[in-house]
């Protein structure tokens, strides 16, 4: 684990003195810094510095799967519930809480959904990975079956007959689909 | 394009409507094995938690997702879904004789056949050498061999009773000790069991007949010594805990419990039943559900949904809600609903939404189009 620990001489991370800062690098090379109760919420980056005694203040830690896009999206919502548990520690706003996921979400394309979900992933960070994919859930959930394909990367190996035969076996559960 | 690894694609469609999953069985062949196989249905039952529906049988059948009930200052409404079964031909009048979870057990044609039935995936199973009369009936599920069975008791005892089961498809008879009268038309299911009120000679009870083991245990009632000629009982299930109804059965005056719906809120426990909302005798009240795990309680009686809250404290709506006047103290809505033929229907039930298969041979799908013939090479690919 040690070997992919990168040093980082950058002087913005050792301008705040007051908030401890963690330095962060996507796929594509960029460094984020970000606030530390922020990035305790990613599991893998709890953990590294948890395990790892030796680790400064100028640690840098490589996050090769995860994009830069991607990173965006992970931390503006977890910077968003850091602010509710800092604001209410005792119980987060459920009503505030839900007006900005659904905000969140409904700005992401599945492309994006689904490079989140893969970065969630790997972050480890389970809230939002169950979130997440509870969008991708009800995002699916009354399309068609190209469309789900199409959004799986799915191929599609049934003989055409196969595949008829299967539809017309459940053909009430095609009724009342959305248009892709 | 990013692809999401296949635990992920599990738990997306872990959390799909049954409508949606018959959808997508037609997406590829790995699809259609991971949606058939029943480890699957189990993660999806934990997943959604299995929402309630009611089951309508009217001169179609029916079905109405609870959650989509809406209550308002003004009504109580709800639209209600065709259902249609492989089965079906039109102009035969159909029974509901036994329910369990996902599970029906309907009967068409004047009782000549029965077909136990998920109308989540509208998949059905014949039960073969059916007989109605003479008989009360039953279905549960015996989790600890994963096995669905019908129960056919017979009203003479000497009989015994008639198992069927799902997984073996086939019959078996074993002897009845328990030699009580039953007083219901058809058992009520319950934690592996399936349940009867039994009256005699003895005190009445409540007798369990063990789905794993097919032997009879009985159940606490509140009260001991309850005389069956003064008191008729009525059991049922509502939100996994088995009540109970004591209605005084005859017009002479007598000293006793009448009028009372209690829940017992620890199986098997005679402690635990707890007094809950007073009904009336006159207008035999069949409680449903409670709605979306609030207070309010759905109860149907004859061809109407009722539903009872308070407004002004739901919390208290389940204590003396009926006085012992029949007086209502509690508010209640008639829950209307729409899309039903002929604005008619006859009877009511509840039902969970699963994948639940009544046929246990259904895998052969799986393997037939996968090259995956052996359970284990299922498993690694998908979970």
């Amino acid at each position: 684990m040690s070997s992919s620990i990168a040093s980082s001489s950058s002087s913005s991370s050792s301008s705040s003195k007051k908030e401890k800062k963690i330095s962060l690098k996507t796929s594509d090379g960029e460094v984020f810094e970000v606030e530390e109760p922020v990035a305790m919420q990613l599991e893998i980056v709890r953990s590294f510095f948890a395990d790892n005694e030796d680790v400064t203040e100028q640690t840098v830690m490589p996050l090769p799967n995860v994009s830069t896009a991607a990173m965006h999206g992970i931390l503006e919502y977890c910077r968003a519930h850091e602010e509710f548990r800092r604001r209410m520690p005792e119980a987060a706003p459920e009503e505030e809480v839900r007006a900005f996921e659904a905000g969140y979400v409904d700005r992401k394309s599945n492309e994006e959904l689904k490079e989140m979900i893969l970065a969630a992933n790997y972050l480890n960070i389970s809230k939002l990975l169950d979130f997440l994919t509870g969008v991708a859930a009800k995002r699916i959930e009354n399309k068609s079956v190209e469309y789900v394909r199409a959004f799986f990367g799915v191929e599609n190996d049934f003989t055409p007959e196969e595949e008829a035969n299967l539809r017309r076996e459940y053909e009430w559960a095609f009724e009342g689909v959305d248009e892709d | 394009m990013s692809t999401l690894p296949r635990e992920l694609v599990v738990n997306i469609l872990s959390r799909q409507p049954v409508k949606s999953l018959c959808r997508f069985r037609c997406v590829s062949k790995p699809w259609l094995a991971l949606i058939t196989h029943p480890q699957f249905a189990k993660l999806h039952l934990s997943q959604t938690r299995g929402g309630q529906r009611l089951f309508l049988i009217g001169e179609s059948l029916y079905y109405v997702d609870i959650e989509n009930i809406s209550i308002n200052a003004d009504n109580a409404n709800v639209a209600a879904t065709k259902v249609v079964f492989p089965w079906m031909e039109s102009e035969t009048e159909l029974v509901c004789i036994g329910s369990y979870n996902s599970l029906l057990c309907i009967t068409t044609d004047e009782y000549a056949d029965l077909f136990v039935c998920n109308p989540s995936t509208r998949e059905c199973k014949q039960i073969p050498d059916f007989d109605y009369y003479d008989a009360s009936h039953g279905i549960g599920y015996a989790e600890s061999i994963d096995d669905y069975k019908y129960v056919r008791i017979y009203a003479d005892a000497k009989k015994g009773i008639d198992v069927y089961s799902l997984r073996k498809d086939s019959w078996t008879n074993v002897q009845n000790d328990f030699r009580g009268k039953y007083t219901l038309v058809w058992g009520v299911t319950l934690n592996g069991a399936i349940h009867w009120m039994f009256t005699g000679n003895g005190p009445t009870v409540i007798g369990a007949f063990d789905l794993v083991e097919e032997k009879f245990k009985t159940l606490p009632l509140p009260y001991d010594n309850l005389k069956s000629n003064y008191f008729s009982y009525k059991i049922g299930v509502v939100n996994d805990h088995l009540f109970l109804i004591i209605q005084k059965s005859c017009v002479r005056k007598v000293y006793g419990p009448g009028n009372q719906f209690w829940i017992m809120k620890d199986y098997g426990v005679k402690a635990s039943w707890t007094r809950s909302l007073k009904l009336s005798l006159r207008s035999s009240y069949k409680p449903l559900c409670y709605l979306n795990n609030t207070e309010t309680l759905l109860i149907s009686q004859y061809n109407i949904m009722k539903i009872f809250f308070n407004q002004k404290d739901p919390k208290y709506l389940n204590i003396d809600a009926v006085d012992e006047d029949d007086e209502f103290k509690g508010e209640f809505k008639t829950l209307k609903v729409d899309g039903i033929d002929g604005d008619h229907w006859t009877s009511v039930y509840t039902y969970v939404e699963s994948l639940a298969s009544p046929n246990y041979k259904n895998n052969f799908t799986a393997e037939e189009f996968l090259d995956l013939s052996t359970e284990n090479a299922l498993r690694e690919y998908w979970f």
